[in-house]
């Protein structure tokens, strides 16, 4: 099964890239159209829009699930239900799919709806507690990203189709525009995991390392950003961007700064991802949809590539993810500590790699462009915190002294697993120049001082010496965490956002619920039909029997009572 | 239509012949099969006659009555096993079924009142006949005197509106306009309760958890749907009286559909929790009827049609789950994944169809009905946005309890083999999606103008 | 509900719990080998200041503010082992029963017919062994 679906995977991945080639080189855009019901002059189509990007992304998308699938037949080895989880991601990579080419609200719904409910089925893959937790978070989370689609759906039919792209120039200023791109904006986030809606993507870790991988670092969390990169034209002058820019930019420092204290290794890069989906936001918001999409697509890259580096370590500890529990592997694991590295540096925007093609071009435009401070100094104190925990990362798990806490079973030589890696490897190597070239026609023209472009090194370098500093740990070292307890517990737990979202709401709507269902339905509605008519009923014949039993004379009165009655009301 | 008719009533001596049972079963798959292959002249009245007829939404309605009084018996094949006055059964279930078929199909509203009721008794003998738990006295009280408390004022206004027009056709009532208030409650507050709206719902939890597996389904899949087809037919020559007092139960129904959603979370009986979603379900089918939008009666049909076969279905489960464990409490009925993984991918589908998920043909409907009540009134949008949130939380709290997890350590022993009979009723729901809507409902619109 | 002790535990268990407690909370702070073992000399010292406490009132008064220092100083990310209660992998896969494999297809079971010829043997010494020590059962608690 595997095997099909990578080599299935791998040729469909080519034929993307051959076809992504020819469009891009002729500037082509190809649009399919198949109506499937029409009522009332509007008319359910469903739509296929192959243009470069579309194509681009497909390419990645399958290139990465073909790797990841590959990647899970040596990892997933000793699952019984493995048939079960390569057709999950099969599904997820056809939901993706039709994410991805539908220029048409219905279709990306389809597809949204899709990826919402099988991310929810991969979560939820293991059997204990914790997946249970997170895919139900998971799964509310991007339910509500689902409403709003669906309201969305709703109001786009004022314009009478729901091909969305046909209407961004025209209806700019109106009003059901404002709201859609209300909407819009608050499903992107859900997707993306931006500031209200981020407890659910550390805690989706709980999914199995190869579901992650394929998940959480490239498609699912990147489908808001594409679909905000679509609607980019109708929302550039909109109120609501600056408010997506001020909460990306602030889930990028938060994710940031948590990611530095965080000692679970699945869920320091599940919040480096969110940093960079932070940044990927951020730069979309500011009006820059093609390095947003560039970054996009590096980042899928590397990230992918970290996340099976991962695998292969925990797969090593006996399943451990705690980084406390690893040092000084780069010694015995030498292939996959090459990996790691490379996409750790390419994460930190190293030069020549392929992050850094993305991100130093992302960082240029920001100084070049005259923004807020606070925009300059958060996008800043971010990248030097991204490199500060990538450090971090590696002086715990490389480069440190060997923790002997147990037994490790270091094996490196596992080739499937690193065929795989090897794959994404050469890809992150030479994807941010490749891309550089395919997607700009033009580049950039950007003229800064200095020690402005210089901003971008220094940082990097503040962030890599306090990296090794902090995770340098002496016999005489103070433990800052427990100096200022207070606050390391609020940027640790990143900022208690999880909490809030999870105990905080779920238990007001739960008891709610257990109040209505008492008192409504067990309460006064069986009073005012049911049980009430029935009580009324048997104490008046409970009455009635004692009236009618007790004294007969006052009995045969009242018929004669009645007569009387009867006898005024007709005759008089 | 009458061939239908005599081939019911024929099968009913078929009924108390010996081992039967899957014959039965098998003719009735065998007429749904021809029906389906009738003269379908889809945009308008077709296959008239003195007494009977068939639109678009009565051939719907009736074809998914055929479909699952069959799967009712298939479901039911227990009672087959155990001789547990199977015979008796077969013959409830076909009258129940000439009842149902006969007030889809009849022209005249007296008549359809009159079949309407009696679609009633057979109801109440399989709940209190082959129910399971003492308390199904009380539900069949709740349902025989609810639905008639609400239907005796029907009757009242069937025969005004016979001494007033001297006709009860229904083909001929959209020429008039009966714009009474009073006329206009009593005709409708049977509907209402039928397919329950919030205040008037209490039967139907009831009446779903206390009845037999065919006896729930029936239930979810038809009996729900008798008062919204009632709703379609009376609302043609109550118009302006409609519009002016339509808000009162829309607004009951949907901020009901809300408080029922949250009610769905705190159920510990898998079958009641079904039955609440059946209850928040038909909250927005009301609300689209009673918008007088196309889009709202085009949603509410779509969504009654799916909403039957998903409820049918989510019922079979559950009692595939009792039959083996004997009980329908989610803390028995936790882990089942390990026993019967393929179930398990049943039960993903028919909550995910639920859920209003794509491909499935609530999502259709919901769709339709968020457009029709949006489009009404700006507000109903936070109410529907919680309503379909809510309805995606219950679904996939009562999958992951049932499917995740441990299992209760005190299983004895469990009967593993199942039929595969649930993945027709997902072949119906997702292949009647795209296939037959196009274009059906052109004439309706044009027939219910004036 | 919450106020009946479900049983009694001496000072000496309730010292030595807080204190493996502790112990591993200072693993969580101090993930270094070598500096976790300074540290936990450390605290070692802390509890030996103590150790021969005669008076009880004092001793319990000692453990009161001890437990309340380890929950204000505990990690707010513990370290767990894997398996464990609170760990990443735990309970990750549920093994069904073991009467399920009576109820597989006679084809499945014909695959290893050692196991299931060895298994009715084994069925019936357990009933054997139950009928033995606690007697036939009744003919009304029969499974029907």
């Amino acid at each position: 099964m595997c095997f099909n679906s990578f080599f299935f995977l791998f040729f469909f991945m080519l034929i993307n890239f051959f076809f992504f080639v020819y469009f891009i080189m002729n500037g082509l855009s190809v649009f399919f159209e198949w109506e499937i019901i029409s009522f009332n002059s509007m008319s359910i189509v469903m739509s296929i829009l192959l243009d470069w990007m579309s194509l681009l992304f497909m390419m990645f998308v399958s290139l990465i699930s073909s790797v990841v699938i590959f990647y899970s037949k040596s990892y997933m080895n000793s699952e019984l239900n493995l048939n079960r989880l390569i057709i999950l991601v099969l599904m997820f990579v056809f939901s993706m799919v039709l994410l991805i080419i539908s220029p048409n609200l219905i279709s990306i719904l389809l597809g949204w709806d899709g990826l919402g409910l099988i991310s929810y089925c991969l979560v939820i893959y293991y059997q204990n507690l914790k997946s249970y937790n997170a895919g139900m978070l998971t799964a509310l989370s991007n339910r509500i990203g689902d409403v709003m689609i669906l309201m969305v759906i709703c109001w786009i039919m004022n314009y009478g189709s729901w091909n969305y792209i046909f209407y961004f120039d025209f209806m700019k200023n109106d009003y059901v525009m404002f709201i859609i791109s209300f909407m819009i904006i608050i499903a992107a986030m859900t997707k993306s995991a931006q500031i209200p809606f981020s407890s659910w993507l550390p805690a989706a870790m709980a999914a199995p390392t190869p579901v992650s991988a394929l998940v959480h670092s490239s498609t699912l969390v990147t489908a808001g950003v594409y679909l905000l990169i679509r609607f980019n034209y109708l929302l550039i002058d909109m109120f609501f961007f600056k408010v997506l820019l001020f909460l990306s930019i602030l889930t990028m420092f938060m994710s940031g700064i948590s990611a530095n204290y965080e000692f679970d290794l699945k869920k320091i890069i599940a919040l480096s991802t969110l940093s960079q989906l932070g940044l990927m936001m951020s730069i979309l918001s500011l009006g820059f949809p093609d390095i947003a999409f560039f970054h996009l697509l590096t980042h899928a890259m590397f990230k992918a590539l970290l996340f099976m580096c991962a695998g292969v370590i925990i797969h090593m500890m006996n399943d451990i993810q705690d980084i406390r529990y690893m040092g000084g592997l780069s010694l015995y694991i030498p292939l996959t500590s090459l990996c790691l590295n490379i996409s750790n540096l390419s994460l930190c925007g190293i030069p020549f790699l392929s992050g850094f093609y993305s991100k130093d071009l992302i960082l240029e435009m920001v100084s070049f462009n005259s923004f807020n401070l606070m925009v300059f100094i958060l996008f800043y104190l971010s990248t030097g915190l991204t490199v500060f925990y990538t450090f971090r990362l590696i002086m715990y798990v490389m480069i440190s002294d060997f923790n002997l806490m147990m037994i490790y079973n270091l094996y490196d030589e596992d080739y499937i697993m690193l065929n795989s890696m090897f794959v994404l490897l050469f890809m992150s190597l030479l994807s941010g120049s490749f891309l550089s070239w395919f997607i700009f026609f033009y580049p950039y023209m950007i003229y800064l001082p200095f020690n402005l472009k210089l901003m971008v090194i220094y940082v990097s370098i503040l962030g890599s010496i306090l990296g090794f500093m902090v995770s340098n740990m002496g016999i005489y070292s103070l433990n800052k965490l427990l100096l200022s307890y207070n606050l390391s517990s609020f940027l640790c737990l990143m900022w208690f956002m999880p909490n809030l979202s999870t105990y905080g709401l779920s238990y007001i709507y739960l008891n709610f619920s257990q109040i209505l269902f008492k008192n409504i339905d067990m309460g006064w509605s069986e009073i005012y039909s049911g049980k009430g008519i029935f009580n009324i009923l048997k104490n008046y014949s409970v009455f009635y029997n004692i009236y009618q039993m007790n004294n007969f004379k006052i009995y045969l009165f009242s018929f004669i009572l009645w007569f009387m009655i009867l006898f005024i009301f007709f005759f008089i | 239509m009458m061939k239908f008719l005599f081939m019911m009533i024929f099968m009913i001596p078929l009924c108390f012949m010996k081992n039967m049972f899957w014959l039965v079963q098998m003719m009735l798959f065998f007429m749904m099969f021809l029906f389906m292959n009738l003269n379908l002249n889809i945009m308008c009245f077709f296959n008239m006659s003195y007494m009977s007829y068939c639109d678009i939404i009565s051939f719907g309605l009736i074809l998914l009555s055929i479909w699952i009084c069959s799967l009712m018996i298939m479901a039911s094949e227990s009672l087959f096993k155990l001789n547990f006055y199977f015979n008796f059964f077969l013959f409830n279930v076909i009258f129940l079924l000439i009842m149902l078929y006969l007030t889809f199909s009849v022209l005249n509203l007296l008549l359809f009142y009159f079949f309407f009721e009696a679609s009633l008794i057979p109801t109440l003998l399989l709940i209190i006949g082959w129910g399971y738990q003492p308390e199904r006295i009380q539900a069949g009280m709740y349902l025989l005197f609810y639905t008639l408390f609400g239907s005796l004022p029907l009757l009242m206004g069937i025969i005004y509106i016979f001494n007033d027009l001297n006709t009860m056709t229904i083909y001929f009532l959209k020429f008039f306009n009966m714009n009474m208030y009073l006329l206009y409650i009593s005709m409708i507050f049977a509907f209402l309760v039928k397919m329950p709206m919030y205040f008037v719902h209490l039967w139907l939890p009831k009446a779903h958890v206390e009845a037999p597996v065919s006896g729930s389904m029936i239930l979810a899949g038809i009996m729900l749907k008798l008062g919204g087809y009632g709703l379609l037919r009376v609302m043609i020559f109550l118009q302006e009286v409609n519009l002016k007092l339509n808000y009162i139960w829309i607004i009951i129904s949907l901020v009901g559909g809300l408080f029922i959603s949250m009610k769905c979370f705190c159920q510990v009986d898998m079958k009641s929790l079904i039955a609440y979603s059946s209850v928040a379900h038909m909250s927005m089918v009301i609300g689209g009827i009673m918008v007088m939008n196309y889009w709202g009666f085009i949603g509410s049909y779509i969504l009654m049609i799916s909403h039957g076969l998903c409820s049918s279905g989510m019922f079979c489960l559950a009692n595939i789950n009792y039959e083996r464990l004997h009980s329908r409490s989610l803390y028995i009925n936790s882990g089942m994944m390990n026993f019967m993984p393929s179930m398990s991918l049943w039960w993903f589908l028919l909550l995910s169809s639920n859920m209003a998920a794509p491909p499935s043909l609530n999502l259709l409907g919901e769709i339709s009905l968020i457009n029709s009540l949006v489009s009404w009134s700006n507000i109903s949008m936070i109410l529907l946005m919680m309503i379909s949130f809510f309805s995606a939380g219950y679904s996939l709290y009562l999958y992951s309890y049932i499917q995740h997890g441990k299992y209760f350590q005190g299983l004895y022993s469990f009967y593993v083999w199942f039929i595969s009979w649930v993945f027709i009723i997902i072949f119906a729901l997702i292949s009647f999606k795209y296939d037959n809507f196009k274009g059906w409902f052109y004439f309706y619109l044009i027939l219910n103008k004036k | 509900m919450a106020q009946i002790p479900l049983g009694v535990k001496t000072h000496a268990q309730k010292v030595c719990s807080l204190y493996k407690r502790a112990l591993r909370n200072l693993e969580a702070y101090y993930d270094r080998r070598h500096v976790y073992r300074y540290q936990a000399v450390l605290l070692r010292e802390r509890f030996d200041k103590h150790a021969k406490e005669t008076n009880m009132i004092k001793a319990n008064e000692l453990l009161k503010e001890g437990e309340e220092e380890l929950f204000l100083k505990q990690h707010p990310i513990p370290k767990y082992f894997a398996t464990s209660p609170g760990g990443v992998a735990h309970e990750r896969v549920v093994t069904p029963p073991d009467w399920v494999l009576d109820y597989w297809h006679p084809l499945e079971k014909a695959q290893y017919p050692e196991y299931f010829k060895k298994r009715e043997q084994r069925k019936k010494e357990f009933v054997a062994m139950w009928e033995k020590e606690y007697g036939k059962p009744d003919e009304k608690d029969k499974h029907h």
